[in-house]
């Protein structure tokens, strides 16, 4: 997961808009027509591109990031998550597993499995300033005090 | 004879607006014109084809830009970004072989448009949610009696796979409010940046109902996930291959 943008956008995104490219960037490179062998299909250039809109990172990193994210969190205060509790509804980790798997596509398993680990340009991560988790020292990010009583589970 | 970029097959004889728009690899204006012959049920639209395609911001907006064009006046069948035509009279060989196919798609799609939804989630929120798991709990709670980095990475792995299983909900959920108001539906490659990544296709008659419907299921899931509705386009992930 690397995008944490909290930009509303009611309506609809017209396109093009300066900005608004990437939305619609599969689309022009993956999707549409293909007419047939008569036509020369040539793609000089942009393999990048969607090599970028691809990135999948699971590693030891993503782990660590995760880990300081949960680390992070005041759990006796932890009311973050009650909209997206209420959507997704009821969730117990049995149902979910046997409601979900496979319904959208194997995110789970692109996490577990997932062994590409792509250095360098990522729209994505430019946008929200992310970095690998382990390039950061520890000193800057501010932890909230662990509350007493915590630990249990 | 010229190679030919290739933007789209339309069912209209003459699409008006192009003479203005920049063509891909080519000149500002004035470069883009249609292809078609007698007894040929459909027009391509095309450029000169640049000696070398790039694909460049300005190159894929120029791609974009005539097909959204064209779908404002009619039917298009956009093609995917690169496609370039050897010459014309080979472009033209393409169009009769396929026709049917063309026909038919051309048919199938008539007033209809893309919309592309992409549902991305709040990082926090998806982690204070998956913080409620009882792997996860057990696994911060060993976590935290042992400092080890191993302990953390096996935290970070719970939490990691808490989150993904929320993420693919939270779209399974979303798809399932909005297919109903679509006559297609597909998914995209996710990538785990999207808890969903969707093509819609409908009715441009359907398009405020499904606007409002994405507005209402934004003010429900805000702050935990962001929609960002993009469209009318042309049906890019409609038109098969």
């Amino acid at each position: 997961m690397t995008a944490m943008t909290m930009t509303h956008q009611p309506g609809m995104s017209r396109t093009p808009r300066s900005g608004s490219l990437y939305d619609v960037l599969e689309l022009i490179l993956d999707k549409g027509l293909v007419i047939d062998v008569y036509v020369r299909v040539s793609l000089v250039g942009i393999e990048l591109l969607t090599i970028d809109a691809r990135i999948v990172v699971a590693s030891v990193d993503t782990y660590l990031h995760f880990a300081e994210a949960v680390n992070r969190l005041d759990l006796t205060q932890n009311k973050d998550s009650k909209t997206l509790d209420e959507f997704i509804g009821g969730l117990s980790e049995q149902g979910a597993r046997g409601k979900t798997r496979g319904a959208v596509g194997g995110v789970t398993g692109a996490i577990s499995d997932g062994v590409q680990r792509l250095r360098g340009h990522n729209d994505d991560d430019e946008d929200n300033g992310r970095q690998p988790a382990r390039r950061r020292p520890p000193a800057d990010r501010p932890r909230r005090r662990r509350p007493a009583g915590d630990d249990e589970g | 004879m010229p190679a030919l970029y290739v933007y789209g097959i339309v069912d209209a004889a003459e699409p008006a607006g192009l003479a203005e728009l920049p063509a891909v690899g080519g000149a500002p204006a004035g470069d883009i014109r249609t292809v078609t012959e007698p007894g040929l049920p459909m027009t391509a639209v095309v450029s000169p084809a640049p000696a070398e395609l790039r694909g460049k911001r300005r190159d894929l907006l120029a791609h974009q830009r005539v097909l959204e064009t064209l779908v404002e006046q009619g039917t298009v069948l956009p093609m995917r970004f690169g496609v370039v035509a050897p010459d014309e009279p080979t472009l033209l060989a393409g169009l009769r072989s396929e026709t049917e196919r063309y026909r038919a798609l051309l048919h199938e799609l008539a007033g209809q448009v893309e919309l592309n939804l992409k549902a991305v989630p709040d990082e926090q929120q998806f982690v204070a949610s998956a913080a409620n798991e009882p792997a996860v709990r057990s696994a911060l709670a060993a976590a935290r009696r042992d400092g080890s980095r191993e302990r953390q990475v096996q935290l970070g792995q719970a939490v990691a796979e808490a989150v993904a299983r929320r993420r693919q909900l939270c779209g399974t959920q979303l798809l399932n409010e909005l297919r109903p108001l679509a006559s297609r539906t597909t998914t995209l490659g996710s990538g785990e940046q999207y808890a969903l990544n969707a093509a819609f296709l409908l009715p441009r008659s359907a398009l405020a109902e499904f606007t409002e419907a994405v507005d209402r299921l934004r003010g429900q899931l805000s702050p935990a996930v962001d929609l960002t509705l993009t469209g009318p386009l042309p049906p890019y992930s409609f038109v098969g291959n």
